[in-house]
């Protein structure tokens, strides 16, 4: 895996430097997430790509969490929700991502009126080791929307 | 069923009544091994791969929540979600195993209160 596989700048950090040529230079061309985020990962971007979702952009309504430790990398909790949707506008399709995984795109979930406005769901994954996950979600007016979260893993759950 | 058939039996909570317009959560659980192909046995073979690969909820045949999953996930395999009734809803959920020779179904009925 290259260097900027694991850059390790969080987003706090890459807007301090302020250099979005910088960052671009180490993170490839994912579109609004690369100049946001220091988490994508050349994987990652790849898989966003193929989905159409490399525009997507951190937005504070979409909520990713898992423990701020996960004891066992074969089986962390994650959390999703969505909430404050525009009427009539609800959750049409979430990736979940974890680029240090042999497979980045951990699952794709999609969803109807029903299960997507609000949006809550939670999931058991697989996480090899101490990274940033990733969601995005594509809501049914075509916005996409992204959000992440750093996890400590204790003891990997590769075997993936 | 055989034995292993009987391992891996699905199950599907949901509340048994609910109220017009009430969100309630839908748990389900298939206890599969969720193989990734990656791993070796004790003596150093490879362990083949066995993935569900799709998980599946319906309501009168319409998709209400569905899981395109990898080899990343969890076992057992374990998906949570909310869904707003609106009437006597008959939830029904369906995994698709690597291959679709091998799938599990269940259901569950959730009554209007």
């Amino acid at each position: 895996m290259s260097d900027s596989a694991k850059s390790v700048l969080t987003r706090r950090e890459a807007l301090a430097l302020g250099g979005a040529a910088m960052l671009g230079a180490g993170l490839g061309p994912v579109g609004a997430l690369a100049r946001e985020a220091s988490a994508i990962g050349p994987a990652t971007a790849q898989a966003l790509a193929a989905r159409g979702w490399s525009e997507a952009a951190f937005d504070p309504r979409l909520s990713l969490s898992l423990p701020d430790v996960v004891e066992n990398g074969a089986n962390a909790p994650v959390d999703l929700s969505m909430s404050d949707l525009p009427e009539g506008v609800f959750v049409k399709r979430l990736g979940l991502y974890a680029e240090a995984n042999f497979t980045p795109e951990i699952a794709l979930y999609r969803f109807g009126p029903a299960t997507g406005a609000p949006l809550r769901i939670s999931v058991r994954a697989r996480l090899a080791e101490s990274q940033t996950v990733l969601a995005v979600a594509e809501l049914s007016d075509g916005s996409l929307l992204a959000a992440d979260f750093a996890v400590k893993v204790a003891i990997g759950g590769c075997a993936g | 069923m055989s034995d292993e058939e009987y391992e891996i039996r699905p199950r599907l909570r949901a509340p048994k009544t609910a109220a017009p317009g009430e969100r309630v959560t839908i748990r389900s659980l298939l206890m599969h091994p969720m193989e990734s192909g990656r791993r070796k046995d004790l003596e150093g073979k490879d362990i083949p791969r066995r993935i569900i690969y799709s998980a599946r909820f319906t309501v009168g045949g319409e998709e209400v929540f569905a899981a395109e999953l990898s080899p990343m996930n969890a076992s057992p395999l374990y998906l949570e979600f909310d869904l707003t009734i609106e009437g006597p809803t008959l939830l029904e959920a369906e995994w698709i195993e690597d291959g679709d020779e091998r799938r599990w179904t269940a259901s569950t009925r959730i009554e209007i209160a």
